[in-house]
């Protein structure tokens, strides 16, 4: 690993590892207890990761951009034995939470002993190893459960269908505390004997982007639309980038990547980029492998060689190539339950098969294309947000009669949050005072960017608000 | 302290002395691509400008937004 210009070695991380497992086990933590983490992008990070593994807990990391009290309404339902997090959480998690919560402070790496070797336990496959933050709502929170097994599988197939090999230099720019960099990255790297470059955020290196791929040699990059039109705009030096030779594609995954966005940063840095598709549910699905010859940009590509995936009507029945209907999988990967939550995991989840709330079709060659939603999903930047969890909290203003939120397409972000309010006869709103207050229970990436009053709300014959109407 | 550096403040949670025109998301925690975005659309908000979509992009330290407000002959 690689990190704030000092190198981690194998040897040199794998004592790390050890030593952070003492710790662990000054507070007498068991096999299958949960261990919650909230850090930067970070060697910390990796090493608390791998550490949880090693002594058999279970790693609950959350992503660290989300504001303190929105991750401790999630943790209530995963109810960790201990969280380790940074200073910018440290102070309100201390004292919001019933879980124990350990400062990890600059020096925390420089405060461990020197410990001994600590075997690895040795987990039943199809127990859990990790626990990941997903969208949902403080009524129906959804921390996805993966096992040993179904860890393994994917990131091995993974490997196997990017074709990675030990050879591998990885720069992550993208917030650990979510799947993706950790799937396509941190754990194909370790698995292999590769290399990792970590870095904050893609934000904070924007400017040295094409200098960091160029001076560490990096092969492979993971990111989401929005940074690719950062970096289709952002000025670079053109004789610095025509020396990069390693780097072999660019990963897109996240939300929907355009065929456009595919084809101008092909035309603009010679580039191709893979279209990732994947849930929280389920890790990746699918291999766009663009160094084949035959690729063309556009699919979702192949399913992994550990999932079958197929197309699936209203009835439950499989459609043949070329009809739309919603994507679904079944395979080693496809994760073993919602923690606590077993309702959802009893909707979504039927003979096995995961009903991804995707709507997509197989082309006669194989591959698959992802067309539209069906769930009521918002994905900005890449980060997936319920719109029910933000009306839950607009419902909590007085003045507030009708709401719903949707996704609205952008350029940047791919969408942003408008919300749509009717007002209680007689009462006044504006929306600055939506925002903050929403401000006080979510994240900023959920605050609406655009809050609209309307007289009133489309619904159906049952009375429900048809939310997907609004978008139109 | 002028109206930009108030917003600069407030948008990044910084105390408006602490604003230096070298400063660049490193040295700036709260500096990320949405709070960039709420800058900018603050800035445009107060302003009373028109940004460019590709222009959002060009700011890359602090003195790049004052740059930004001359080009547009508002500072």
């Amino acid at each position: 690993m690689i990190s704030n210009d000092k190198v981690y070695t194998y040897s040199e991380t794998d004592k790390l590892i050890d030593a952070i497992c003492m710790k662990f086990k000054d507070f007498r933590l068991l096999s299958g207890e949960i261990i919650s983490i909230i850090l930067k992008n970070s060697v910390e990070y990796v090493l608390f990761y791998l550490a949880a593994l090693r002594i058999g807990c279970i790693i609950n990391p959350y992503p660290y951009n989300l504001e303190s009290k929105d991750i401790a309404r999630y943790m209530e339902n995963v109810n960790p034995k201990l969280l380790f997090c940074n200073k910018e959480h440290y102070e309100y998690m201390k004292n919001s939470t019933r879980t124990r919560t350990i400062l990890v402070d600059d020096d925390f790496l420089g405060k461990l002993g020197v410990a001994n070797s600590i075997s690895d336990f040795n987990p039943e496959q199809k127990s859990p190893a990790c626990i990941y933050y997903s969208s949902g709502t403080t009524g129906n929170p959804k921390s996805v459960v993966f096992s040993h097994k179904n860890m393994l599988s994917n990131i091995s197939s993974i490997c196997r269908g990017f074709k990675f090999n030990e050879q591998e230099t990885h720069l992550v720019i993208l917030p650990m505390g979510h799947t993706a960099s950790i799937n396509y990255s941190f754990l194909p790297c370790t698995l292999l004997g590769g290399t990792l470059l970590i870095t904050e955020s893609f934000w904070k290196i924007r400017q040295n982007f094409w200098d960091l791929i160029k001076k560490f040699n990096i092969t492979y990059v993971e990111v989401v639309p929005s940074i690719l039109v950062a970096l289709l705009n952002t000025p670079y030096d053109k004789k610095n980038y025509s020396e990069i030779k390693k780097l072999k594609f660019i990963g897109c995954g996240s939300a929907p990547l355009p065929i456009e966005l595919q084809n101008k940063i092909h035309q603009k840095f010679g580039l191709k980029v893979a279209n990732l598709y994947g849930l929280s549910e389920t890790g990746p699905t699918h291999v766009d492998y663009p160094l084949d010859e035959d690729w063309k940009p556009g699919s979702i590509g192949k399913p992994l060689d550990v999932n079958e995936v197929g197309i699936m009507d209203e009835n439950g029945n499989m459609l043949d190539h070329d009809q739309v209907g919603e994507i679904v999988v079944k395979g080693e990967n496809v994760f073993i339950g919602y923690h606590n939550n077993q309702e959802i995991y009893n909707k979504l989840v039927i003979n096995q098969c995961f009903h991804t709330g995707d709507l997509g079709y197989r082309g006669k060659n194989g591959m698959f294309y992802f067309t539209g939603r069906k769930k009521d999903l918002i994905i900005k930047g890449g980060i997936n947000i319920s719109p029910d969890e933000i009306d839950e909290i607009v419902f909590k203003l007085d003045e507030v009669k009708e709401a719903t939120t949707v996704g609205m397409d952008d350029e940047y972000l791919g969408e942003k949050i408008f919300t749509y309010i009717v007002l209680k006869d007689g009462k006044k709103l504006n929306d600055e005072k939506v925002k903050s207050f929403c401000k006080k229970f979510l994240s900023k990436e959920k605050i609406p960017d655009v809050v609209k009053f309307v007289e009133s709300l489309p619904k159906g014959p049952s009375g429900k608000i048809l939310r997907r109407e609004m978008k139109n | 302290m002028g109206k930009l550096e108030e917003i600069i403040a407030n948008i990044f949670e910084l105390d408006p002395t602490e604003i230096k025109k070298e400063m660049t998301p490193k040295d700036i925690e709260t500096w990320d691509s949405l709070s960039q975005l709420d800058l900018l659309s603050t800035i445009e908000k107060e302003f009373k400008i028109k940004l460019e979509f590709s222009e959002i992009f060009t700011v890359m330290k602090i003195d790049d937004i004052y740059k930004l407000l001359s080009k547009k002959g508002v500072l």
